[in-house]
């Protein structure tokens, strides 16, 4: 019942809000259901004894309503819906006197409840439920401000190769609903052979399958296509940086408690099954490699990007990748013989979800007040802003990993399997290549803090956030520290990465704090290629959309020339061509006709002797 | 005499709704749905509870032979559904259109009774031969529709909708006659025969004459021309309820005398048909036509269900027709809202509409993401076809991926059209009407949502699999 209340009463709320046309009704309404809805996943983590409950919805598919009550699911769903009654509370304020409160409302609620239900659930039916939820109410909320407002948008007007390089909130929602779709279509599939091949999609039952082991890596592999989309990884991690588009408040939303979160629990969550299944290794290999692929690439995009939350953007991919490869890194430790570092993982959800989630509430209010998206073209916020700047300062520490900050220590222990794992297959490349990733990171947090309270252009009318807005993100801004101290006392990892992770923070200091506008002509290739996040859109906003207009265009000229030609050009000309000829037998004449008859006659008695 | 009953009485009350309809066409409307009722309890009372109603003694040829199980059940079900709301929703539409054309809406409500019914009775009947009386009487009296109340050149679309609907009506009669001269009187589902024998030239005819009912990919070319000049309440019953008959009859009929290894040709022929209907619906600016086109990929998506030719994907097939049904009523009826009050098919006038009109928009979205199977009674039936044809490919797995793209092809005409119809900058300052055409589009919109979540979901699923585990063919 308790686990019940804690998915539902978001849900409950946002369909209350229908009911009512007053937005503070809907916006209160909501983030009691939502504030509820944490009170009861909390209920649950202090005194629920684990378990699965639920009963069956579609016995001859399989599916049932099943609630799974675990060391996974207990946190994580009790991180989740204090993430959204901090955001939602947030909200009330950022979201004041805006255009579309019903719409933004009611997929606030079923977001919240779409991602509890991949929290909690146990059966992968029940699952896929939430899971298309969250990717139904990221379209919506991505896709918010439907109007199209050029300040909407995420990047300038101006062309690449011919292919436009700017993003309108409903151009976003799109891409963002057909990258996921794509990965989901995958996902189903897999469930469904899990099912034929395995007789069940709990995932308890799944462990104990006869027929696990032979599964193969295949099913393995489409369903890992889920995640990889709503995780963003890459090459599917485009979709992420133009969802800039919605509210900033939903941006908290998807990148800390919701939808990309959903993606990197569901690999961890099946880890433990999928290591059963022989030739899972391949699997894993995938599964790190595209997170370390995601946390480089995300990584330099968030370096070079001049618009405050595609930096936050990029470096939420970053961070996924990096939990996707801890994740991929555990399954293959496990393989060998290892005990399963799941938690290693795990952790760093939690780690980065807080400080992002602090990050995004702030940079809206920074947006909120300086109205602009791009980065330095108000600056030296400090003096106006200081609740936030120093709230924004202590998020940002965390999230690129300083000690003694929770990022720090979660990113550390998320990346302790992946180092451990290139000791274990040899790979000689991969540890400079971590080094490489923890040093870049503080650089791109540096820039934009310094170019955003310290320096840049000189700001007008600015004023601190309201208090309904600061309270949310200075307490987990505060959260962050108080987490890390926690942490420590259990385990404060000290290794050589902390050298690189210090040089990068010295690096970023240097560049935009003390000397900022350093800047290298040499460099400057290098710069744009990062700048046009590796020309990927040439891929998702050109060539894709163009090859399937190519290929629905040949489709309409075989519609237009074979079968409409066919059917209702050529067969009723070739009936009025034969109508002619037929007509012309019928021509008046007695004697003709008389012919006929004789002919007629002659060839029925034919037959008939024959 | 209750099943037959509840199939004449829309004809009786058709009538009734002709003599109102002269005097005021809302009560012409209320009179057509209230008929319907009878035929929404029985299929309810059916397919949730997992009963089965019989009339008739079954023994030689007896034309009045009904049987209502929870398989047919469904289709009955969607008939009744969608054609009390789409009654419910006409009377707005039917007096512009009988503004424009200077002519009352009398015949509509007349033929509307007659069409419904006709359309239960081939659901119901057990008797072959009345399943295609039934059919030409709901045939017939759509043609009525078409040619008082079309667009464009009505006399040609009715034509060419007389000669192509006929062909396939003649076909599948051809069919059954062959069958009844071998003794095969009912339809063998209904009477739980088991598969009859492999016979190529039954199952061919029964085969062709369906798929031109349905419209599948080759003999589809009617249907765009069709539902979009029909009368728009009419395109919202032609579109997913007439099409659907063709795969009740595959499905009820013709897979039961199907040659061995023929359904594997028909698995690729389905998939090929839903991805080209989903390529043509991406490009076409008339919203009706578009929508017409995504009903040829829908049948496709139900067509693949009776081809896996399991249990599973029979029980898919029937719920893609309530899901589709349902659905794409929903958008027809909005296409109609749209030609009632803007005056245009036209997708390049809309955009922005979103705040024209936001229930519109909301119950439009449900409609589509019944089509794309997202959370909606759409889902369901997605997610039983996958498992259907996981059971059929197994461990094939190179053919997952035309599956998945059959899947996105779907998305992207339904996100697409949502994007390019509802959202973007306004266009109007106006206000969208609030009336019964736009709260029927909201409830049809809501009771597709209201079978996604269990009980109901549980029954539609469950109860037809378990009936088709017993009557199915593969026995």
């Amino acid at each position: 019942m308790e686990v019940a209340l804690a998915i539902f009463l978001p849900l409950a709320a946002s369909i209350a809000s229908l009911f009512s046309r007053s937005e503070k009704f809907k916006a209160w309404s909501v983030t009691l259901g939502t504030f509820l809805s944490a009170i009861a996943a909390t209920y649950l983590y202090l005194s629920k004894t684990p378990g699965v409950y639920g009963f069956d919805w579609i016995q001859s598919i399989g599916a049932k309503v099943e609630f799974r009550l675990d060391h996974f699911s207990l946190p994580m769903g009790t991180l989740v819906a204090w993430l959204v009654a901090a955001i939602s509370l947030y909200s009330v304020k950022y979201m004041e006197g805006d255009y579309r409160p019903g719409w933004y409302w009611f997929f606030f609620g079923f977001f919240a409840t779409s991602m509890m239900i991949i929290v909690y659930a146990e059966n992968l039916w029940f699952l896929l439920v939430g899971w298309e939820g969250v990717g139904l109410a990221s379209w919506a909320l991505i896709g918010h401000w439907y109007r199209d407002e050029e300040d909407k948008w995420v990047g300038r007007e101006e062309k690449v190769a011919g292919v436009p390089y700017w993003w309108t909130p409903s151009v976003a929602g799109l891409r963002a609903v057909l990258t996921v779709r794509f990965g989901d279509a995958f996902f189903l599939v897999a469930i469904a052979l899990f099912y034929i091949m395995l007789g069940t999609v709990s995932l308890g039952e799944m462990t104990h399958a006869g027929a696990l082991k032979t599964l193969g890596v295949v099913p393995l592999l489409f369903f890992a296509l889920g995640p990889f989309t709503k995780s963003a990884q890459f090459p599917f991690h485009e979709w992420l940086l133009t969802a800039m588009t919605g509210p900033t408040s939903v941006s908290a939303l998807i990148h800390a408690a919701t939808m990309v979160k959903a993606g990197v629990y569901v690999l961890i969550i099946t880890t433990p099954i999928f290591v059963l299944v022989h030739g899972s290794q391949l699997y894993f290999m995938v599964v790190t490699a595209l997170g370390l692929a995601t946390a480089i690439t995300a990584t330099i995009i968030a370096l070079t990007s001049m618009e405050y939350k595609l930096v936050l953007a990029g470096s939420t991919a970053a961070n996924l990748g990096i939990i996707a490869a801890a994740t991929g890194a555990a399954g293959l430790l496990g393989l060998h013989g290892h005990e399963l570092p799941l938690s290693l993982a795990f952790l760093h959800i939690a780690g980065h979800a807080v400080s992002k989630a602090s990050l995004f509430m702030g940079f809206g209010a920074v947006i909120h007040e300086t109205a602009t998206r791009f980065i330095g073209e108000v600056g030296k916020l400090w003096r106006h802003m200081k609740t936030t700047g120093v709230a924004m300062a202590l998020s940002m520490l965390s999230l690129v990993g300083v000690p003694p900050f929770v990022g720090y220590i979660t990113k550390e222990l998320a990346l302790e399997n992946v180092f451990e794992v290139g000791h274990l297959y040899h790979l000689d490349l991969l540890t400079p290549l971590l080094y490489l990733l923890l040093f870049t990171t503080p650089i791109y947090g540096m820039r934009l803090i310094g170019l955003t309270f310290i320096h840049g252009g000189e700001p007008g009318e600015v004023h601190e956030a309201p208090v309904l807005m600061w309270i949310p993100y200075t307490a987990l801004a505060v959260a962050t520290v108080a987490l890390g101290g926690y942490l420590a006392i259990y385990k404060f990892p000290l290794t050589d990465a902390l050298v690189a992770l210090l040089a990068g923070l010295a690096v970023g200091f240097a560049l935009y704090i003390a000397r900022p506008g350093v800047q290298s002509k040499t460099l400057r290739p290098l710069w744009l290629l990062a700048y046009r996040r590796f020309y990927m859109p040439l891929l998702y906003d050109g060539a894709f959309p163009t090859l399937y207009s190519w290929l629905s265009r040949a489709t309409r000229v075989v519609d237009n020339r074979l079968f409409d030609g066919l059917y209702h050009n050529a067969i009723p000309t070739a009936f009025a061509v034969l109508s002619i000829q037929v007509r012309k037998f019928a021509s008046g004449n007695v004697n003709v006709y008389l012919l006929y008859a004789l002919i007629g006659i002659l060839v029925t008695m034919l037959l008939l002797m024959l | 005499m209750i099943i037959l009953a509840s199939i004449l009485t829309p004809m009786a009350l058709s009538l009734v709704a002709y003599v109102a309809a002269k005097r005021s066409t809302t009560l012409a409307g209320f009179i057509s749905a209230i008929a319907l009722l009878p035929i929404l309890i029985i299929s309810s009372y059916v397919v949730l509870s997992a009963g089965s109603l019989s009339e008739g003694t079954f023994r030689d040829f007896e034309i009045l032979a009904f049987r209502v199980i929870p398989f047919n059940g469904i289709f009955l079900l969607t008939v009744a559904l969608v054609g009390f709301f789409v009654a419910l929703f006409s009377p707005p539409y039917m007096e512009h259109r009988s503004e424009e054309l200077g002519r009352d809406s009398s015949l509509f409500y007349l033929t509307y009774g007659f069409f419904l019914g006709g359309l239960a009775g081939s659901f119901v009947a057990a008797n072959l031969i009345s399943v295609y009386i039934f059919i030409e009487i709901a045939l017939i009296a759509s043609l009525f529709q078409v040619l008082y109340y079309g667009y464009g050149d009505r006399v040609r679309i009715t034509v060419m909708y007389l000669v192509w609907s006929h062909l396939g009506a003649f076909l599948i009669l051809a069919g059954f006659l062959l069958l009844a001269a071998k003794g095969v009187y009912y339809v063998p589902l209904l009477v739980e025969s088991g598969y009859l024998y492999q016979d190529v030239l039954i199952f061919l005819l029964i085969l062709v004459g369906a798929l031109i009912k349905m419209a599948t990919l080759g003999v589809h070319m009617w249907l765009p021309y069709v539902h979009a000049e029909a009368p728009t309440p009419l395109s919202a019953l032609l579109s997913p309820v007439l099409v659907g008959v063709g795969g009740y009859i595959i499905a009820a009929v013709g897979m039961y005398t199907v040659p061995a290894g023929w359904t594997q040709w028909l698995v690729y022929y389905s998939i090929a048909t839903a991805i080209y209907g989903g390529l043509m619906a991406f490009l076409q600016q008339d919203i009706k036509r578009l929508f017409a086109y995504s009903t040829v990929s829908q049948m496709g998506y139900m067509l693949l269900g009776i081809s896996l030719f399991n249990t599973l994907g029979f029980t898919a097939a029937a719920l893609l027709y309530l899901s589709h049904g349902l659905g794409k009523a929903v958008l027809f009826m909005t296409a109609g809202y749209f030609i009632t009050h803007l005056h245009t098919r036209d997708v390049k006038k809309m955009g922005g509409l979103y705040g024209w009109r936001p229930e519109l928009a909301g119950a439009a979205i449900v409609g589509f993401l019944n089509l794309a199977g997202i959370l909606s009674v759409g889902m369901v039936s997605e997610i039983v076809l996958t498992v259907a044809y996981a059971n059929h490919f197994g461990s094939d797995f190179a053919w997952y991926v035309p599956y998945a793209f059959m899947l996105l092809v779907t998305a992207v005409y339904a996100f697409n059209t949502v994007r390019i119809v509802f959202f973007g900058p306004h266009k109007r300052e106006d206000k969208g009407a609030v009336d019964m055409a736009l709260v029927s589009i909201v409830a049809t919109a809501f009771v597709s949502l209201l079978f996604f979540i269990p009980p109901f979901s549980t029954a539609l699923v469950d109860n037809v699999y378990r009936f088709l585990e017993v009557v199915g063919p593969w026995r």
